[in-house]
């Protein structure tokens, strides 16, 4: 594995699609792209579903959610963070006392601040977006609680899963 | 689990103790089991457990959630972070 390939629970700077609304732009078109517009323009310039469409982007830091084997795969899955110091007090006390829902306290100094993952702020990118330099890394037991949070933020059902994993921990067990 | 109920004077079976079992053979090979209804109770119990916190509950984003998504941060790295970060290997 090369050291430097992004690694779950790590915080790096990254450049991050910046979509507040209306983003995409296209060469010589005036008006921003939404759905409709962009395919009636794919569909006008024949059958090809692939075109240099311009996005707004900033460099944030982010939290890794997982690390490749390969580093020819290239995305990586990451979640925005927020510096708690551009919050409300109010917000602050609730992300210190984890009371916050989606907000979730980054332990330890990450990037300088005290931070907050957004479990909403789910981002997919390619690993030349991301920076080279670790600049603060979530322990073990946070990575645990982002998880639970994005299963409750994105209603995953994992009854199924869960009561798989038990019943074949369970048939492991020595009755005796 | 779906169950079926009967009277004790439709089936043969012998007596089990509450945490104790019997363990029913054919061909030689265990086929089911007899239990106590305490323990039957308990074991229909743990499943609804397993069931119920495996759901999903309805998510409702929290007002610290949404403030965060509404105002925008406009962090940009220090002179000092930039002595670290945005170098090429």
């Amino acid at each position: 594995m090369t050291p430097d390939l992004p690694q779950r629970g790590e915080i790096r700077w990254a450049l991050v699609p910046h979509a507040a609304e209306a983003p995409f732009a296209f060469a010589g078109v005036e008006d921003p792209l939404d759905f409709a517009a962009a395919s009636a323009m794919l569909r006008t310039r024949g059958a090809r579903n692939r075109q240099d469409i311009v996005l707004p982007a900033v460099i944030r830091p982010v939290l890794i959610l997982h690390g490749w084997e390969s580093a020819s795969h290239g995305a990586y899955v990451a979640l925005r963070t927020r510096r708690l110091e551009a919050l409300s007090p109010a917000t602050r006390e609730a992300v210190l006392a984890d009371a916050a829902g989606g907000l979730v306290l980054l332990d330890g100094a990450s990037a300088g601040h005290e931070r907050a993952a957004m479990i909403a702020g789910i981002s997919g990118l390619h690993g030349s977006a991301i920076d080279h330099a670790v600049v603060g890394r979530a322990s073990a037991k946070t990575m645990r609680r982002v998880s639970e949070r994005i299963a409750d933020r994105l209603e995953l059902d994992l009854g199924q899963m869960i009561s798989d994993r038990v019943e074949a921990v369970l048939s492991g067990l020595d009755p005796a | 689990m779906d169950t079926t109920h009967c009277t004790a004077d439709q089936v043969r079976i012998p007596r089990v103790a509450e945490g104790e079992a019997v363990i029913v053979t054919r061909h030689g090979k265990e086929v089911a089991a007899i239990i106590a209804i305490e323990d039957f109770r308990l074991l229909e119990s743990l499943k609804a457990a397993i069931a119920a916190v495996s759901r999903p509950p309805r998510y409702q984003p929290s007002a610290a959630e949404i403030e965060a998504w509404e105002t925008d941060d406009d962090e940009f790295p220090t002179e000092e972070e930039w002595e670290t970060i945005g170098k090429r290997l």
